[in-house]
């Protein structure tokens, strides 16, 4: 490999994203959810960076500006305060106990592991042994969805099932525009999602849940 | 005069002492149990035989003068037999001195009983170990399943204790028809004998379908798993262990489940031979031992009576062999000698360090039910202050079954580990995850196994007695004591010189494999035990126990005034004035965050008292899980199969007669179809 | 390979440093901590204050307890330090004299568990048994996540002796592979699980609901009590240093002679300067858990053991 320093950052980045999605199985509470979404934008940009630098792609590097500002920034400040306005505090509600949940994500990474491992050696990209990564990321993310009953945490899962699919096209084909355009289009199919799924979630609490609170929330 | 007549002279007299022991009982109308004690010399001859075989690397063979007509019985003695031989040996011994004492108030008719069929069954076992032939092989299984199956029977007159005999005896009729199977599959291959000669020899040179050699291993692995105790095939095992008496459990799941492994490598490795094996075999092997392993230590947890936690611990031992034997395969087909052979070297390491510590346990545990009468760990306590050698005896089992150094069962898994770290050079992503997540149950179970000793030795020997009987308990007897001794002293002895055990162990897998165990070649190799290479792995057992002493040494000459003035009084407990014996934990306590945590694996029925219950009273069931999801509707569906057969069966006789003919005209319809 | 009266006296060595540079580290802890929390520190040498004084206090046996209650604080004291031998800390490596690798370092550490946990309930106390259960409870997922830890480590440097790990780790590149960035996640969260801090259990408080550790510690007076502190001491020490030698081997092993081990004795110092600073500050920023989320804190470490051997797998092929 020519470029030892950045393929063994690169792989750190690789195992660190993987970290978070691991994290936000693992966690209950929403703040810390959110700032660990914050993390893995952070983990993204960066990686994408690396690999744009590395690969001379400077379509790459405008991507890891975009996902810094929108994962970072944006999309942060509105979750935090989507959840202010919502009041919702305290624990996330999980479907299934955390360690089991937990073994099913190692039992999912291995498959996505062994899934992965001949599309890697097909792919000419430096960074091609990540792209299990991005798919253990992938489908970890949609056992977060899976898991979580709350609407913000269904739809930090689905941002980070984005940040996956992200994460395995930008490692696996780098030489493709067409990967930015399809980053930006998933974003805003996920701005859509994120509202769709909100108001549907509220109207299913408003009628079994707390129903005064939530009026106060629209009132707002 | 060769080791095989050594041993098979050994077997003869082995069955000609129980008969005898058994006529003089009849005559004398007393139990006479010291004559347990005259079985301990064949005993002997039969680990000597093995010793000196295993000096060597040749194979003994014997064509018997009787058998079957054309078909005489042969036996054979190559290094795998003279290893298993010298486990069951080494192993008897102990167990029958500690029979001599135990069986002191017994009933004469069953001491009669336990005088005939004891020996009967170790020269069974060591049968099943010298046969070469597939009649000789099954002739001595079938031997070696009745002769237990009485031994289970001995206290038949109570229901669950027949109960408990018949479905051992179902479970291990379905595991020889399975075995039969395979051996008729072996025999049908191209040169081979067919059903004409069935010696082993004439097996091993058989070419064979490409479909045999996987439905021969399936079935092979399913027959002798039957009798192992794998998962899903071990329940009879729960169930027989704690109706036999304690010498004889320690005797069936010390040894018995050993010849059923035993059983396993000689088809899959002798018969079918090592070049039809293919990886997918290992990784099955693997799996099925590390789920075994698992299963048996969780269920163990759950358990409150001693001996069916400890034939539950059967199981996790049998898969921690198998995790060892899968690791030796599925090294092997893919070309890894080094790891393969130190995996096959660790799985036979576990062999005998399970009948060691296992039957010592399993004596200890007897001594505890004989001398308190109580069948129920929570009902215990305190007895290392009655029943000092035999809880030091246990404590010395306990830790050696967990795993710790410088004990013997540290050593084996050490080993397995050592092999499994190869999964690196592993090719396919696959078998790397299995060898790397049946490494991490390995681990796990192990440290659950040290939970689950933690609970047994803390809640029955130590803390304060929980009944009467607990407290008046009384110091088993001197051949009790001497028994147990051996096998301690077995366990610290294996663990402190591991490379004498490797030394027995170098033939048998040379001659397996034709490769040599990988160890380095050093100028002290009782002081440093390394299986692979210095740069890889040492272990030098005994300098830890030198610097061990060195510091307690110094540490007791430090704080001897201060111990010898210690006061006793009462317990402070946190200034909690009410103390009673009951308030300390108990076995059911003990497994709680297990059982929590692994809900999963268990079949749970609880009532919790709600508040304001003026009786409020606490129950838990925790039951095997493969009982209510596998074999009950396994039974329906026998018993729905068997009442749809009924209504063919109340017929005339010509509507039988027409059965057969229907039958008959199929099968040569199939024939001709063939030709 | 040197005489076996050199090994001999070197071994003593490193255990007396053992046994005093144990004290200090913990009475660092504890500084970091109360700075924390805006208290007054006690000073550097606070713990060899208590324990002296424990030391001139007479020992209370419980009734009905055995002889393993007398034996139990004496023989995991001697193990504990036994193990520091194991461990790589200043001291040049190349030599014959081996105790044994990682793995037996687990085992005998595992053994202490088990002891501890026994005497906790030879006591016949109902704190004691929950203790002991308590203990094991975490070390049933905390021991596994060991081995697998070790199974990480041994991806670089093909050896599960910690030495040759340190040593190998020390040639390769700066930068940490995932692997072992799990692996050293993995292993600082079993750090904390097996000694007793903070989000696992408060070293500083008695409350029944949670203690782990102080449960098993209740019945011990005097002496025997000093010893189990103190024991307990070794026992973070000796993590640490494991962790350094897998993890942060620079420096830690100086030259192949004597010369070398000033220089690394000051790195050594630093390192552990350090890791009390980050564990002290740690333990003050987290809460503790309730007692049925330590399950699942210790899952978490194995998970993260596991995936560490796997993403070597894929990563780094």
């Amino acid at each position: 490999m020519s470029h030892p320093l950045e393929q063994s950052l690169i792989e750190l980045l690789g195992g660190l994203l993987l970290l978070t999605v691991f994290a936000m199985l693992s966690i209950r509470r929403i703040f810390s959810m959110i700032r660990i979404f914050v993390l893995q934008g952070l983990i993204l940009s960066a990686s994408t960076f690396i690999v744009g630098l590395v690969s001379g792609e400077k379509h790459l590097l405008f991507q890891a500006f975009i996902t810094f500002f929108l994962k970072v920034v944006v999309l942060p400040f509105l979750l935090f305060r989507l959840v202010q306005r919502l009041r919702l505090r305290g624990d996330v509600e999980v479907v299934l106990n955390v360690p089991v949940t937990m073994v099913t994500g190692i039992f999912v990474v291995i498959f996505s592991y062994a899934v992965a491992s001949p599309l890697s050696q097909m792919a000419m990209t430096v960074s091609r042994g990540l792209i299990g990564v991005g798919l253990a990321t992938v489908l970890l993310s949609f056992l977060v969805i899976l898991t979580r009953r709350k609407a913000v945490t269904q739809v930090l899962g689905l941002l980070s099932l984005e940040n996956g699919l992200l994460f395995s096209a930008t490692n696996a084909t780098y030489g493709m525009p067409m990967i930015v355009e399809l980053g930006v289009a998933l974003d805003v199919l996920v701005g859509t999602l994120l509202f769709g799924v909100f108001f549907f979630q509220i109207r299913e609490s408003f009628e079994n849940l707390d129903l005064e609170r939530l009026e106060r929330t629209w009132e707002d | 005069m060769t080791p095989l007549s050594v041993a098979f002279f050994a077997l003869l007299a082995w069955m000609g002492l129980g008969l005898a022991g058994s006529i003089m009982v009849r005559a004398s109308g007393k139990p006479l149990p010291f004559l347990f004690s005259l079985s301990i010399l064949p005993g002997l001859a039969v680990v000597v035989s093995g010793l000196w075989a295993l000096s060597g690397s040749s194979v003994y063979s014997r064509t018997l003068p009787f058998g079957l007509p054309g078909l005489s019985l042969q036996l054979a003695q190559d290094p795998l037999s003279s290893f298993f031989l010298v486990v069951l040996g080494f192993v008897s011994i102990p167990v029958l001195l500690f029979s001599t004492g135990f069986f002191r108030e017994t009933p004469p008719e069953k001491a009669g009983w336990l005088l005939l069929w004891i020996p009967v069954f170790l020269g069974t076992m060591g049968g099943v170990l010298l046969a070469a032939d597939v009649f000789t092989f099954l002739l001595f299984w079938e031997g070696m399943a009745l002769a237990s199956f009485f031994l289970v029977l001995t206290d038949m007159e109570e229901g669950w204790v027949r109960n408990a005999g018949f479905l051992y005896l179902l479970m291990a009729h379905i595991g020889t028809g399975l075995i039969l199977l395979s051996f008729i599959l072996l025999s049908t291959g191209q040169n081979g004998p067919g059903l004409s000669s069935l010696s082993f020899e004439d097996i091993t040179h058989a070419i064979l379908p490409r479909w045999v050699p996987w439905s021969v291993f399936l079935l092979s692995l399913a027959g002798f798993g039957a009798k192992a105790g794998i998962v899903p095939l071990h329940i009879w095992l729960p169930e027989a262990h704690p109706a036999a008496p304690a010498p004889v459990s320690a005797l069936m799941s010390g040894l018995m489940l050993k010849i059923a492994i035993y059983g396993l490598m000689r088809v899959d490795l002798g018969l079918l031979g090592i070049r039809h094996i293919v990886p997918g075999m290992g990784a099955i092997v693997m799996i099925i031992g590390s789920l075994s392993a698992l299963f048996g230590v969780l269920h163990a947890l759950m358990q409150h009576e001693p001996k069916r936690l400890l034939a539950y611990h059967s199981i996790e031992n049998i898969g921690i062999i198998l995790i060892g034997f899968g690791l030796f395969l599925l090294f092997w087909t893919t070309g890894h000698f080094v790891p393969a052979t130190v995996a096959f070297a660790a799985s036979l390491f576990h062999v005998l360090n399970h009948a060691l510590f296992k039957s010592l346990l399993f004596l200890g545990a007897g001594s505890v039910v004989q001398k308190t009468g109580l069948h129920d760990l929570n009902a215990l306590g305190g007895l290392i202050k009655n029943m000092p050698f035999t809880s030091i005896f246990f404590l010395i089992g306990a830790l050696s079954i967990s795993g710790l150094p410088p004990l013997n069962g540290f050593i084996s898994e050490w080993l397995t580990f050592q092999s499994a770290l190869w999964s690196t050079s592993l090719q396919q992503s696959f078998l790397q995850s299995v060898v790397v997540l049946s490494a991490a149950l390995l681990a796990l179970s192990g440290a659950l196994t040290a939970m689950c000793f933690v609970k047994v030795v803390g809640v029955s020997f130590l803390g304060n007695a929980r009944s009467p009987q607990a407290e008046r308990a009384r110091e088993t007897g001197l051949p009790e004591k001497t028994g147990m001794g051996i096998l301690s002293l077995a366990c610290i002895a294996a663990g402190l010189l591991p490379f004498l055990v490797f030394r027995l162990l170098d033939p048998v897998v040379f001659s397996l494999t034709g490769d040599a165990l990988p160890m380095p070649i050093q100028n002290h190799p009782w002081l440093w035990f390394s299986p692979i290479s210095f740069r890889q792995a040492q272990y030098s057992p005994l300098l830890i126990v030198f610097f061990l002493a060195l510091v307690l040494g110094i540490l007791f000459l430090a704080t001897r005034r201060a111990y010898s003035h210690a006061r006793v009084a009462p317990t402070w407990n946190c200034g909690y004035p009410a103390r009673r014996p009951r308030m300390q934990d108990t076995a059911d306590a003990f497994g709680q965050p297990v059982r929590r945590f692994f809900a999963p694996f268990f079949r749970m029925e609880r009532t919790i008292p709600v508040p304001g219950d003026t009786r409020p009273e606490y129950h838990l069931n925790v039951r095997d899980p493969f009982w209510s999801n596998l074999y009950g509707p396994l039974l329906q569906m026998v018993v729905f199969i068997s009442e749809k057969a009924e209504k063919i069966r109340n017929r005339r006789i010509s509507q039988y007669l027409l059965y057969s003919f229907v039958t008959l005209s199929l099968l040569l319809l199939y024939f001709e179809e063939r030709s | 390979m040197k005489s076996f009266w050199v090994f001999l006296g070197s071994s003593l060595a490193k255990m007396v440093l053992v046994v005093f540079l144990a004290p200090l580290f913990v009475g660092w802890l504890n500084m970091v901590r109360a700075l924390m929390a805006n208290r007054t520190p006690p000073g550097l040498l606070q713990p060899f204050k208590d324990w002296g004084k424990l030391f001139t206090k007479e020992i209370i046996i419980p009734e009905g307890s055995s002889m393993l209650f007398r034996w139990i604080p004496r023989i995991v004291f001697s193990l504990l330090l036994m193990s520091s031998l194991l461990v790589p800390m200043t001291e040049p490596h190349d030599d014959g004299w081996v105790f044994g690798d990682a793995l037996v370092l687990i085992g005998i550490l595992s053994l202490v568990r088990v002891l501890m946990s026994l005497g906790a309930m030879d006591s016949g106390t109902p704190f004691g048994g929950i203790g002991g259960r308590r203990e094991m409870m975490v070390g049933f997922l905390a021991e596994p996540a060991t081995i697998l830890v070790i199974f990480t480590t041994y991806l670089v440097s093909h050896s599960t002796m910690t030495f040759v790990t340190a040593d190998s780790l020390q040639s390769g590149s700066i930068l940490p592979t995932p692997s072992l960035v799990f692996g050293g996640l993995s292993f600082f969260l079993i750090l904390l699980g097996e000694n007793a801090r903070m989000p696992i259990d408060n070293p500083a408080t008695h409350l029944e609901l949670t203690m782990i550790h102080e449960a098993m510690m209740l019945e011990y007076t005097g002496p025997s009590l000093a010893l189990m502190e103190w024991a307990s001491a070794i026992k973070i020490l000796v993590y640490l240093l494991m962790g350094i030698g897998l993890f942060f081997p620079w420096g830690v092993t100086g030259g192949p002679g004597w010369s070398g081990l000033l220089p690394a004795f000051g790195m050594l110092a630093g390192k552990l300067f350090m890791a009390g600073a980050i564990l002290g500050v740690f333990e003050t920023l987290v809460a503790k858990l309730r007692i049925f989320r330590v399950p699942e804190f210790m899952t978490l470490a194995f998970l993260l053991a596991i995936l560490g051997f796997l993403s070597h797998f894929v990563l780094e092929t």
